[in-house]
């Protein structure tokens, strides 16, 4: 490889779940996001440091069980591993697992690149009970063996020596040969000698014995590259079916197995345990115990789903209220200072009503994500993937699909990329579909706007009770596309059930100032334009001063649009602000409320705005509206995300058409239904 | 093995028909991991991977709900699996 003579490039590998991100954001000073469930990494990045002089290049590559796999990501893993020669390999090891991560560092050990071995959540398995000779470790691996608790930063700075030292003499990696069966070992020098011939001086011994092992072990891609030597691949096949007569086993397995016991053999070396292996965790068998309950498990979820809810509404409305009179001071001095124009009109009108009735709702969206960063990092979501997996299969979607569509309540967008942990195409396109239904951070203004204005105390359950329709609609909706979409394969469901963790301060506060910096960057961006636009909107042509007011506005930009589409919506009950309000919540849902704020304008702070919305609307019409605005379109960037990971704007077409037609049905038979009840 | 007897008539009915497998288990009751039988390559790797070779024990845990998916432990953490991919893995008692 060639770069500087002082740049080197690291990359982490180890288990989904074993700390990687959390190592890397520490090494890094970066800050990913953090999770107690299997992958977090759905794409690799990278960050450049300085360390002693030299600059080391960390990449996180996504977590993987083994280079074997077919998941793209262990494909991408290998794939970085193979092309683009790392100096050195960072293999984290969950230090209270080794036992399954080690099956992972065999197959890199017999890679051949240099490896650091970082035994991770050390306190933890020390604490249960287990202790690790690392120096007998470290001998029978090869390299240097680092114990870390990555969350604390403990051990971290020595990762980044081993890091270094190792770039600078790669000579001091010894890789340990890992032996096989007598019969295998026959084979595997049979294959590598042909290999060698193949190609002549270009592997060394370790190089081809590594691919000789592969290619026994079925490595579909190595065998395809190699397709073109037919005799290589013919003696392959025939030392497999050899073997597997004289073994009946096939010759993966055998390899496997023979690796699992190195590792037990190793582990009896270097490891002491006080206590069973499989009785270490009390404290979340006991908690499992009722979070798994065969029936109040999901009640419970059920509850700690409410109590999000509800705890976004009532807890908010708290730091609220401060906002809400700081940004009223604010438009008072705007107010003041501006002499009266159009600069004044545009500012107190448009960009400060517009902003102000916005930003009141960042306390319920930070909370909103601090409970779902606690729910994530104590490794509760797994048990939820873990009780609904059978429900959501009959409803064609993947138990796996189950932490993209959570991450949905935060964002969309974020949750379409995150289907890219599901294997199979068919099941994750369905996902991709179902995923623009559950509701988003960006509709909960919207909500609480509403939920407040015409509920008053059942505003929480009512948010609650959109967020459960938003859940329906996304089950349906897979149940529609898994009809409509060709049929195919199931996936199997292998999930880790991780120790129950206590979130770390450090990175639940990175989760909430990454949401709230989102949000603020939003308020600061589409907010302020959109509230531009409307006012202007409303603004022009210009409307001789003796016409009234609301004769102004039907004679404007923004009334005739109004008129254009109103009878769209007017069967729904909505009015023509409403449709506005509609039409500009395509840029992205938390315009809606911003929209209203502005052309609200004349009533001041949320509670005026309130009582203007409360005067224009019955209350069976605001719940059809907020149903409306959950499942119309998903927004420009969720739309630009689904055609990128679906791969068409046909997927992108159809999402966007049939969110259209099922918000405009589902609005219209709340509305009748409502107006029956009420 | 105290668990294994109660669950006797479970397995035995299992054993009628065709081989133990892990969907056969108890819960709180251990098997050894025979070898994985007929199965697509892919699922094969993937279990092979999470530790579910000859010899690995292997005990249910817990079950879901509705019954399916269920929690096991091995090699001293938890692995949950749907009862249909239990079924292609072979099992023996201590």
């Amino acid at each position: 490889m060639t770069h500087r003579p002082n740049l080197f490039t690291a990359m982490l590998i180890g288990n989904p779940n074993c700390g990687k991100t959390v190592l890397f954001n520490r090494l890094t000073g970066d800050h990913g996001t953090v999770a107690n469930y299997a992958r977090v990494t759905v794409a690799r990045r990278s960050c450049q440091v300085k360390h002693r002089g030299a600059v080391l290049d960390i990449v996180d590559l996504p977590g993987l069980y083994t280079l074997n796999g077919r998941l793209p990501e262990e494909r991408a893993g290998r794939d970085a591993l193979h092309f683009e020669h790392p100096d050195v390999v960072i293999n984290v090891l969950d230090a209270g697992n080794l036992h399954r991560s080690l099956f992972l560092t065999i197959q890199l050990v017999e890679m051949g690149r240099p490896c650091v071995f970082v035994l991770n959540m050390i306190d933890e398995a020390r604490s249960h009970g287990i202790t690790i000779d690392t120096a007998a470790l470290s001998a029978a691996l090869g390299g240097p063996v680092v114990e870390t608790v990555a969350v604390d930063g403990i051990g971290v700075p020595e990762v980044g020596d081993a890091i270094h030292a190792l770039s600078e003499r790669p000579e001091s990696w010894r890789a340990p040969l890992i032996h096989y069966d007598a019969d295998l070992e026959a084979a595997i020098a049979h294959v590598q000698t042909i290999i060698a011939e193949l190609h002549p001086g270009i592997l060394d011994a370790g190089q081809s014995r590594w691919m000789a092992i592969k290619l026994l072990e079925g490595d579909s891609e190595l065998l395809e590259r190699e397709s073109e030597h037919k005799a290589l691949i013919a003696e392959v096949h025939a030392a497999c079916q050899d073997l597997e007569a004289h073994h009946g086993e096939d010759c993966a397995t055998m390899i496997a197995h023979a690796r699992f016991s190195f590792i037990e053999s190793l582990l009896g070396k270097v490891r002491t345990l006080t206590s069973s292996p499989n009785r270490w965790s009390q404290l979340t068998r006991q908690l499992d115990n009722v979070f798994l309950h065969r029936f109040v498990g999901l009640p419970i979820l059920a509850g700690l789903m409410w109590l999000m809810f509800q705890a976004t509404f009532t807890l908010g409305a708290i730091p609220t209220t401060w906002i809400d009179n700081g940004m009223q001071a604010l438009t008072k001095v705007v107010d003041d200072l501006i002499p009266p124009s159009m600069v004044h009109d545009l500012m107190v009108n448009g960009v400060m009503a517009g902003v102000g009735g916005t930003i009141v709702f960042l306390p319920n969206i930070v909370i909103l994500f601090f409970f779902m960063s606690v729910l994530s990092e104590t490794g509760y979501l797994a048990r939820a993937a873990f009780l609904l997996d059978r429900l959501m299969n009959s409803f064609g979607l993947h138990g796996k699909a189950l932490i993209p569509l959570i991450m949905g309540f935060g964002c969309n967008a974020t949750a379409v990329m995150a289907t890219r942990t599901i294997e199979s195409q068919r099941s994750r396109l369905i996902a991709i579909l179902a995923a623009p239904y559950v509701s988003c951070s960006a509709r909960l203004p919207v909500f609480i706007l509403f939920a407040g204005a015409f509920f008053g105390d059942w505003a929480g359950t009512v948010v609650f009770a959109l967020y459960a329709t938003s859940i329906g609609v996304a089950i349906g909706s897979a149940i529609l596309f898994d009809r409509m979409v060709v049929a195919g394969k199931d996936e199997p469901f292998l999930m880790e059930l991780p120790p129950y963790r206590r979130p770390t301060a450090s990175s639940l506060s990175h989760h909430v100032w990454d949401s709230a910096q989102d949000f603020l960057r939003k308020v600061g961006g589409v907010i302020i334009i959109g509230s531009i636009a409307i006012w202007f909107l409303q603004q022009y042509p210009t409307a001789p001063a003796s016409m009234s007011a609301s004769d102004r506005l039907q004679q404007s930009y923004l009334g005739q649009t109004a008129a254009a589409v109103t009878p769209v919506f007017a069967p729904l009950g909505f009015g023509w602000k409403d449709s506005i309000a509609i039409l500009t919540g395509l840029l992205s849902k938390e315009v809606v409320v911003s929209s209203y704020a502005v052309l609200n304008a004349q009533d001041k702070g949320s509670d005026g705005l309130r009582k203007s919305l409360s005067a224009g609307m019955t209350p069976p019409v605001a719940i059809s509206f907020m149903v409306f605005v959950l499942l119309y379109a998903p927004c420009l960037s969720t739309v630009a995300v689904i055609r990128r990971e679906a791969g068409s704007w046909r997927w992108a077409g159809l999402s966007f058409g049939v969110s259209l037609v099922l918000a405009w049905s589902l609005a219209f038979v709340t509305t009748i239904v409502g107006g029956l009840l009420v | 093995m105290a668990g294994a007897h109660k669950k006797a008539a479970i397995s035995h009915a299992a054993s009628m028909t065709s081989a133990l497998t892990l969907a056969d288990l108890g819960t709180g009751q251990k098997g050894i991991v025979v070898g994985i039988g007929k199965t697509d390559d892919t699922l094969k790797r993937r279990l092979t991977a999470f530790g579910i070779v000859r010899g690995t024990e292997i005990e249910l845990d817990r079950t879901a709900p509705m019954g399916n998916p269920r929690t096991y432990s091995l090699l001293g953490y938890q692995l949950s699996l749907r009862n249909e991919d239990a079924r292609s893995i072979l099992l023996r008692f201590e």
